[in-house]
């Protein structure tokens, strides 16, 4: 099978690139794919990820992308084009956005299977936290975008709710249910020995700036470290492209600060490392977009998770019986309690490092491209039979049937 | 000298299971002829005049049996009546000698032989047995031993009042208890274990073709393989290990027959795989698993009518309603309701997710006796 995963894909850093890796990198695994990354174009030419077959077609913000993929995918002729999808993924203006998403449809006018990965939905982005000037129109350009994109032969998407709403509010048929995966093959189990010696680590990793904010979790920390003297921050990650400066503006702030430490940016390989040494993970945020991949990269390492009380990772936490504690979205004091209990008691923290380690034994990323690549193989074989169901219908006393049949079913090969 | 035959199909507690559907396996079709009806041919050959078939069941429609047949078809409980009042009626036509056979197995039979032997040892009642010393339900007795014939129809054919002559055939008894053994023995009859003949002409080695059968030129027929008379094989279809294609049946286009039989007046459907089974009477049975499903799609499995009149005008009604009927089907169609939220299995947490937790819990609630000391067998710790 063929397939073309059309993504954002390292070196360069734009949404979805870590997860478009870590799908990519299963299918490689497959020798019996045959797999073509369409991935967008970088700022300054860098060598690529090694092993891969990449082609660079598209560019943030441009107005070409839809033509240029089109070429693309039809040089390379693929069984399955694979998006993998955040509505900015293809630019941040409304109109390059739009022309992106639209891709998808037109990928399957011209008769090639396609299939949607969308990590979020519009419906339950408050645009308001995430600094858009004119929210009732992204609203509305929003749902015209959600229903493009139901214009692919399928769509997948990482929440029950997101499909209820999908199904319900836009009618959606071809709308699967998928887990978002622990982007490893193992999950690694949590060595407690490594975790508050000397130091207890709390954890925040993402991309700073918009609805994911630090002053909150900061004012925080200084109430835990009043009652827990042991306790270090570590803030990781860089700044969200709609916020730029952020993180350094508030590291500036804080410089004097011996017990929170900024990572910057941090590569693949390290991840391991920062993600081992953490007492637990804080998921700081205003408002969600969709399932949060950082919660699970915490379930790989066996993670205890301390989160904003948002309906969609509580129903993340519940789906998927990950081992969460939820404090009241924006109340620093209720975070600081959340943070004492799970770090001051050792047998709750290593119980809920031992729960999310057993639902990431669960979700691993092969398994979760084995139910990709299965409903791929169903899919074709589905189109495959269509003809023969069809020429069924035709009844016995149809002359010429074998040259009907021929002529309907040019390829047909028995099933032997 | 006047010999006439009864033959009996069902009538024993055993024989519940020797059809096919509610068709008696010795009605069924195997490789172009019924075993009735080649038994009753290679009787009529060696001369036996008369032939009466006793049945638990209807006749299935068979050009190819013998006019004269005298079919009785006995309700339930009245069978070994018939069979007595039947040996009777010969024997009061003039009949000297009366051959009683069950058709539960299939064994090649020299009657004349079998009848000679009768003669020779004087015998009021001769019993043939095959090569293996098994005991057949076929007998020789003479016509005017009504009692004895009468003692043997109430019994089952299980007790004599005397005891029978012997008769040895030189062939192996082929059983047909199930359509399984139905199947074995067309297979056997292919590598010609059985004396059973693939009624048409063999046109290539191992591939028999009844008169009448059309084979698409796209068609591959591997051998050993037989097509019966007026079948049909349409374009790039398969029939191959030991498929067996009775009279009048249909293998649509694309279609795979593997190592199966289809009985006659079936139709395959289009680009299906049958292997390993026994199609007819719009029901499929499955050798391996021994399971018997009924087909209610006629587009995958059907069965045509028996009489070539009632076809022909099937198919023209058929013609005549085709667009009405498609027009309404079309109208009707309800669009298929897909459940927004997922089923509660789906949603259920995993079992293995409840175990880790709960065992966890367990462990955190359980205290160690004080004095308790673990030590490794062979370790150095």
């Amino acid at each position: 099978m063929k397939i073309c995963l059309v993504t954002a894909f390292p070196p360069s850093r734009r949404g979805l690139n870590e997860y478009g890796y870590h799908i990519a990198k299963e299918l490689q695994r497959d020798p019996l794919l045959s797999l073509t990354v369409l991935a967008d174009e970088l700022d300054s030419p860098q060598p690529e990820v090694e092993g891969f077959d990449v082609v660079r077609c598209w560019s943030f913000d441009k107005l070409s992308n839809p033509l240029r993929l089109l070429k693309a995918i039809r040089d390379v002729k693929p069984d399955v084009v694979w998006f993998n999808l955040l509505f900015s993924t293809f630019g941040n203006s409304p109109v390059a956005a739009f022309a992106g998403l639209s891709i998808p449809a037109m990928m399957r006018l011209s008769g090639f299977y396609t299939h949607v990965t969308l990590h979020h939905l519009m419906d339950n982005i408050d645009l308001g936290h995430a600094g858009v000037r004119f929210p009732r129109a992204y609203r509305v350009a929003g749902r015209l975008a959600t229903r493009v994109l139901l214009m692919a032969n399928s769509v997948s998407v990482l929440l029950p709710a997101y499909r209820r709403t999908l199904m319900e509010r836009y009618g959606g048929e071809n709308v699967h249910f998928r887990a978002h995966g622990i982007l490893s093959a193992r999950p690694e189990t949590p060595d407690f020995a490594q975790r508050g010696n000397p130091h207890h680590r709390i954890l925040a990793f993402g991309k700073w700036g918009t609805y994911k904010r630090l002053e909150l979790l900061i004012e925080s920390f200084a109430k835990v470290h009043e009652r827990m003297p042991e306790a270090r921050l570590v803030i990781a990650g860089s700044n969200h492209p709609k916020a730029p400066g952020y993180v350094e503006s508030v590291a500036e702030r804080f410089r004097d600060n011996p017990y929170i430490s900024f990572t910057g940016y941090v590569a693949e390989e390290q991840i391991p490392d920062l993600f081992r040494t953490a007492s637990a993970m804080v998921m700081p945020y205003s408002s969600a977009t969709g399932s949060s991949g950082v919660a699970h990269i915490a379930c790989e390492y066996g993670v205890p998770i301390i989160c904003a009380d948002i309906p969609d990772f509580r129903e993340m936490g519940d789906d998927e019986r990950l081992a969460i504690r939820f404090y009241k979205t924006g109340d620093p004091g209720d975070l600081a309690d959340c943070l004492c209990k799970v770090i001051g008691d050792l047998p709750l923290m290593q119980e809920m490092a031992e729960q999310n380690f057993s639902a990431a034994l669960r979700m691993t990323m092969p398994q979760i491209i084995r139910q990709y690549l299965r409903s791929f193989d169903l899919h074709k074989h589905q189109r495959s039979l269509e003809p023969i169901s069809r020429f069924r219908r035709l009844p016995g006393w149809v002359p010429s049937r074998s040259a009907i049949f021929r002529a309907a079913t040019p390829r047909w090969t028995p099933w032997m | 000298m006047d010999v006439r035959a009864i033959l009996l199909i069902g009538g024993k507690p055993e024989a519940s299971s020797e059809h096919f559907t509610g068709v008696p396996l010795a009605m069924l079709d195997l490789l172009g002829a019924s075993l009735l009806n080649r038994v009753t041919h290679r009787m009529h050959q060696q001369g036996i005049s008369s032939i009466a078939v006793i049945s638990e069941y209807d006749q299935f429609p068979d050009r190819n049996l013998s006019p004269d047949l005298r079919w009785f078809k006995a309700a339930n409980g009245q069978f070994w009546r018939f069979a007595e009042a039947v040996f009777n009626d010969f024997a009061q036509n003039g009949a000297e000698l009366i051959v009683v056979l069950r058709l539960d197995s299939y064994v090649t039979v020299d009657y004349e032989k079998l009848v000679q032997f009768h003669l020779d040892h004087h015998s009021r009642l001769t019993q043939a047995c095959d090569n293996q010393g098994e005991a057949l339900d076929l007998f020789v007795i003479s016509a005017s031993r009504r009692n004895d014939a009468a003692f043997i129809f109430r019994n089952i054919l299980g007790r004599f009042r005397v005891p029978p002559d012997v008769f040895y055939l030189d062939d192996r008894r082929n059983r047909l208890q199930t359509i399984a053994d139905f199947r074995r023995l067309a297979l056997e009859s292919f590598t010609g274990k059985t004396g059973i003949e693939p009624q048409g002409v063999q046109i290539r080695p191992g591939v028999w073709v009844a008169p009448g059968a059309r084979i698409h030129r796209e068609a591959r027929i591997v051998a050993p393989a037989y097509i019966g008379a007026y079948a049909r094989v349409r374009a790039l279809a398969v029939v191959t290990r030991g498929s067996v294609i009775e009279r009048n049946s249909e293998i649509d286009c694309g279609t795979v027959i593997e190592n199966s039989t289809l009985l006659p007046f079936s139709q395959v459907g289009a680009g299906l795989d049958v292997s390993f089974s026994v199609v007819g009477f719009r029901h499929i049975f499955h050798l391996q698993r021994r399971v018997d499903v009924e087909i209610a799609d006629e587009r995958l499995i059907d069965m045509a009518s028996t009489s070539a009149t009632v076809r022909a005008l099937s198919d023209m009604f058929s013609l005549a309603l085709y667009m009405p009927k498609a027009l309404l089907s079309n109208l009707r169609e309800k669009k298929r309701e897909i459940p927004a939220t997922l089923p509660k299995a789906i949603q259920a947490a995993p079992p293995s997710l409840s175990t880790a937790a709960a065992e966890h819990q367990e462990r955190a609630d359980r205290h160690f006796a004080p004095e308790l000391m673990a030590a490794r067998r062979y370790g150095n710790e």
